[in-house]
């Protein structure tokens, strides 16, 4: 398996990373630029300026709820346009610090649209796509929001930060090895453990799959934990990751049906960032 | 009568070697108590068993008579069978961390607390993060977060469901949240907005405002919810931590368990840990690193206040401490709290706490040489506070002089319970008991070493043994008889008395250790009389250089000394001359001169102010003696001067005035005075001759101008009868004795010393108080009375005159 992986990373040319405007990113761009360096790719950071917000803000009675105060005060088209470059100035501030400390060649772009649509229309352009969290539904966003305001976080015990291992889809298929190899540099990037997730059934491929994955991992010197899908669904995968406390999730491109929807899907019930491999 | 000069064996007391019934030192046995110190010894005694406050020590003595090996061999063996003192610990005080607590423990205890307390410590952090990763723990932690989630999660979905009723859905937006009406999943332009019915816009502005209040009063609920949950995941590290901090510090406290202020602070220890858990669990890096180096004490060291710092540990000690503190600046004696550089701050805690020399010696004795207690600042204020106090509080001198208003330690001050025996000189006894109050409070024991012990048989044997034992301490040749014999004729010489034998050890070890060296020289194995005189040579060769300047001054005729015919009115004297150690007599020509006058007795070094006090009082009794001897019924009419020639220096001390008596009648009468003689000693008002110091030494300095110039057999020296027994003289002079070629007189009385110097009689008064005619004295009484009448002749012819002028 070593040989056509060494051929599929070496043809990683580009990496494309989204930019969260409203969380830190800070983590998951920067391994975006060391795997990008590691693969002597060039790096996109790709800004989706949302158009709903843009419409919200010229309506009228449009008011905006300080997530710090509480308190509400009116939006307006102005506004809006004003915090939204402000943004992106800080976004592209944020990628030429993490491109340029690995010295890998970059491009900051901004869209304004839907990020499903954007990523889905840019998709076949690049061959690695590193998604923070994009796409989160109300109940998760206010929860986050909430939980983060005035450092009221409730007090998990220091020393009990769960290790929040790279997780990574396989099966037998081209990208899921490209995956394999990338969750394998990511995991080294950020110094997180590694975590193999494979299906449980049928026994027999899942035993051929353990062996063809340790044969490769003892090459590599590369320790891992293996993980095991009884369900194979969208909901499982994001299920299984949030129990892991996985810090990155990392899926070729053909393991699922990764559509619009079925995308949309598994970013908005994800809570870390998802690597899909060409 | 004229005396008659002293036999050679009054002039030196020799050493009977014969007497002794070794063959070397190496036969005697060892001396482990003082010789002839009895009285101090005593007193040591008493002051370290009396137990009440104030009976403190000073052991007075000159410097080098062996007052701190004494004293500490009496306190060794006295401490020695008495009971351990206790250990001293300070400890972190969790109530108030800048006072750290004083624990008192049986001795070694101290030490062993160290040692539970660090395994404890380590314990901790191996079994209360295993105890937090535990799955239990975790799902009991999940199932706290589970419940805010719920509740939020319940409270956000109610919102959620009431907006989609009404076709609103939330928007993220770059400060916080919006909501804003959709269709078919997408926010409503400002055109369609602007097309729907008035009703309709109205309906989905009310139901946005309705909306967004409902989502602000639920934002200021979730603090509240928070709240409880931390409060919840308190309680729960608290149970989970006491359940692994209680059995732990158990196991400790059966240890403890009679030890009510070690269980009190393990209490302590135990509220303190289940309040600061996390201290326990791995740390993420301090982000306030500067240079790689941590900043801040407690940067991977907030451990630290489970130390216990061990101040003075007796886990081995046998009996009490006798502590000798050789360097007793204040911070040595009272103890002081370190600190650290840390980034150019200066930090500190309880474990730097150092202990001082009280801290050691608590319980026991402390030894410190007075003069260097003194001299460093503040260390004598300190000690005294300490003893008044009867506790050491650890102060540095900026906070006692009040220089310094930083905040630092303020730890527990631990009892005192010292016995502090001060070594010194006896000035500064007597100057710190006259101008220190204190001092007479606290040490209420004086120990006072005797100089010399008197030279008998019995004390004879002891001080062979003393010397033996020096030898041996030393690690020297053994001396045979001859050898010991000289030095204990040397000791003699230097307690100035031939009845006595110096207690100067260090003086003596000196000797022995010189005369050693010259046995070495002569690669013998054995030293004898020969190597001790030898390096009693070399001792004073090496420091008698102005000595030589002087009596070649006096060779060469630069000093004027007659040492042959007859003078009148001038005598010789003697002084001494102390440099350093060397002590060595210089004669020096007295004279005199006498006229008609009122009486008075002019001391011309008076005058000018070169002599002192006590040669003053010499010359006043010796016009009292001549008031007395010759006045009767009439007033002295002579007017007399005396001078001491060629002294340029400070002249003091009576042991000139014989001689100056000497000369005074001299120069009344004209009777010439013999230069082949000098005269040493003072009189009292009747004429009697009293003893002087320094006798040995002022014989051979006239003896060695004698000699120099070459003897004549009739040279020699007058001395106090009663400096007889002082007598250690050089073995050249009692052999030129011995031969007849150099004498020396010993007198009782002015007359007996007029004599000598005169070769007439000095003449004995009748009944009638007169003297014979032609005696010296009726030669002084005759020449007074002239003097006297001629004075009332000259009285009242000015009188005459007086008259013929009115």
């Amino acid at each position: 398996m070593s040989e056509p992986d060494r051929g599929a990373e070496r043809a990683v040319k580009r990496v494309l990373v989204t930019l969260d405007p409203y969380g830190q990113g800070v983590d998951a761009l920067r391994a975006a630029a060391g795997i990008a360096a590691d693969l002597e790719a060039e790096l996109l950071g790709l800004l989706v300026e949302d158009i709903d917000l843009v419409r919200l803000a010229e309506l009228p009675f449009a008011r905006e709820i300080d997530i710090f105060t509480d308190d509400t005060e009116p939006l307006g088209g102005t506004r809006m346009k004003h915090d939204m470059q402000l943004q992106a100035d800080r976004l592209r501030r944020m990628l030429a610090t993490a491109a340029g400390q690995r010295r890998v060649p970059w491009q900051f772009r901004v869209t304004r649209g839907r990020v499903i649509d954007e990523l889905m229309g840019r998709f076949q352009e690049f061959d690695l796509l590193i998604l923070g969290q994009v796409r989160r539904p109300l109940v998760r966003r206010l929860k986050l929001a909430v939980r983060d305001r005035r450092q009221s976080r409730v007090p998990a015990p220091a020393g009990h930060r769960p290790v929040q291992p790279v997780m990574v889809l396989y099966h037998d298929s081209p990208a899921s090895r490209r995956a394999l190899a990338t969750a394998r540099r990511l995991a080294r990037e950020t110094q997180r453990p590694l975590m193999v997730v494979l299906p449980l059934n049928p026994a027999a491929v899942v035993r051929e799959l353990e062996r063809q994955v340790m044969a490769w991992l003892r090459e590599q010197r590369q320790q891992a934990r293996f993980a095991y899908l009884g369900d194979e669904s969208i909901a499982a995968v994001a299920q299984l990751t949030r129990r892991e406390h996985g810090g990155g999730l990392v899926v070729g491109r053909d393991v699922f049906a990764l559509d619009g929807p079925g995308l949309s899907s598994l970013l908005e019930q994800l809570e870390c960032p998802l690597v899909l491999v060409n | 009568m004229i005396p008659t000069a002293l036999p050679p064996e009054q002039l030196y007391l020799a050493c009977n070697q014969d007497s002794f019934s070794f063959q070397t030192t190496d036969d005697l046995e060892a001396l482990h108590d003082a010789l002839g110190q009895e009285r101090a010894l005593d007193a040591i005694g008493f002051g370290i068993r009396m137990a009440h406050d104030g009976y403190n020590l000073y052991v007075l003595g000159p410097a080098g008579s062996g007052k701190h090996t004494t004293v500490s061999q009496v306190l060794e063996r006295e401490a020695k069978g008495r009971p351990r003192p206790d250990d001293w610990c300070y400890v972190n005080n969790f109530d108030d961390p800048r006072k750290p607590r004083a624990l008192r423990l049986p001795p070694g205890m101290g030490a062993r607390l160290r040692r539970d307390m660090e395994h404890l410590v380590e314990e901790l952090q191996t079994s209360i993060p295993a105890l937090f990763e535990s799955d239990d723990y975790r799902s009991r932690l999940q199932e706290i977060e589970e419940e805010l989630n719920q509740r939020q999660e319940e409270a956000f979905k109610e919102l959620q469901k009431e907006a989609e009723e009404v076709g609103v859905t939330l928007l993220k937006t770059p400060r916080g949240f919006a909501f804003a009406p959709v269709r078919d999943g997408e926010v409503i332009s400002p055109d369609e907005f602007n097309k729907l019915p008035k009703d309709e816009q109205e309906r989905i502005e009310k139901a946005v405002g309705g909306l967004q209040e409902k989502l602000q009063k639920i934002l200021r609920q979730v603090p509240q919810w928070q709240r409880e949950s931390r409060g919840k995941v308190k309680e729960l590290n608290s149970r989970v931590t006491m359940y692994v901090v209680g059995s732990l510090l158990d196991e400790v406290r059966k240890t403890y368990a009679d030890l009510p202020v070690v269980l009190e602070y393990l209490q302590a220890v135990q509220k303190d840990i289940i309040d600061n858990v996390d201290d326990f669990r791995p740390q993420e890096k301090n982000p306030m690193q500067m240079l790689g180096l941590p900043v801040g004490m407690e940067q991977g060291s907030s451990l630290r206040r489970y130390v216990v710092n061990v101040l003075v540990d007796h886990g081995t000690s046998e009996g009490r401490p006798v502590i000798h503190e050789d360097n007793p600046t204040y911070q040595n004696l009272v103890g002081q709290v370190e600190h650290l550089a840390q980034m150019g701050a200066l930090v500190t805690d309880f474990t730097l706490i150092k202990p001082g020399a009280l801290h050691r010696a608590n319980q026991g004795y402390l030894i410190m040489d007075v003069r260097r207690l003194l001299i460093q600042p503040y260390a004598w204020e300190g000690l005294k506070r300490a003893l008044v106090a009867g506790k050491i509080n650890i102060e540095s001198l900026g906070q006692i002089l009040s220089l310094v208003s930083t905040v630092t330690l303020e730890p527990e001050p631990v009892p005192l319970d010292v016995k502090v025996v001060l070594l010194g000189d006896r000035m500064l006894y007597y100057l710190l008991h006259h101008y220190d109050p204190d001092f007479r409070q606290l040490f209420k024991v004086a120990a006072d070493f005797e100089d010399d012990v008197d030279r008998r048989p019995d004390n004879n044997r002891v001080y062979t043994r003393m010397l033996a034992t020096m030898i041996r301490r030393h690690q020297l040749l053994p001396f045979d008889r001859s050898g010991v014999a000289r030095v204990m004729e040397h000791g003699a010489r230097l307690a100035g008395d031939a009845k006595k034998l110096t207690a100067h050890l260090e003086s003596l070890v000196d000797l022995l250790r010189e005369a050693d060296f010259q046995a070495r020289q002569e690669e013998r194995g054995v030293v004898g009389a020969v190597q001790v005189q030898a390096a009693i040579d070399a001792q004073v060769r090496r420091a008698d250089r102005i000595r030589a300047k002087v009596y070649e001054a006096i060779h060469k005729g630069t000093v004027l000394i007659d040492t042959a015919g007859e003078r009148p009115a001038q005598v010789n004297g003697l002084s001494v001359i102390q440099l350093g150690n060397f002590i060595f007599g210089q004669p020096s020509r007295i004279t005199a001169t006498a006229r008609l006058g009122d009486g008075k007795v002019i001391d011309i070094e008076r005058e000018v102010k070169l002599g002192g006090a006590i040669h003053s009082k010499g010359v006043l009794i010796l016009s009292s003696l001549l008031a007395n001897r010759y006045g009767g019924n009439q007033p002295l009419s002579f007017s007399a001067s005396l001078v001491f020639e060629q002294s340029y220096g400070q002249v003091d001390g009576d042991s000139a005035s014989v001689a100056e008596f000497c000369a005074l009648i001299s120069a009344l009468i004209g009777v010439p005075v013999r230069q082949h003689l000098a005269v040493t000693g003072s009189v009292n008002q009747h004429g009697r001759v009293q003893p002087i110091g320094g006798v040995n030494e002022k014989i051979e300095g006239f003896f060695d101008v004698c000699a120099a110039r070459g003897l004549t057999g009739d040279q020699g020296v007058v001395i106090p009868a009663a400096n007889v027994r002082h007598l250690m003289l050089r073995r050249d002079v009692v052999e030129a004795a011995a031969a007849g070629r150099f004498h020396v007189w010993a007198v009782e009385t002015v007359d007996e010393a007029l004599e000598l110097l005169t070769g007439r009689s000095a003449g004995e008064p009748d009944e009638a108080g007169h003297y014979p005619e032609d005696s010296l004295n009726g030669l002084a009484a005759r020449r007074l009375a002239e003097l006297t009448e001629l004075r009332k002749k000259f009285s009242a012819a000015g009188k005459g005159e007086e008259n013929n002028d009115e």
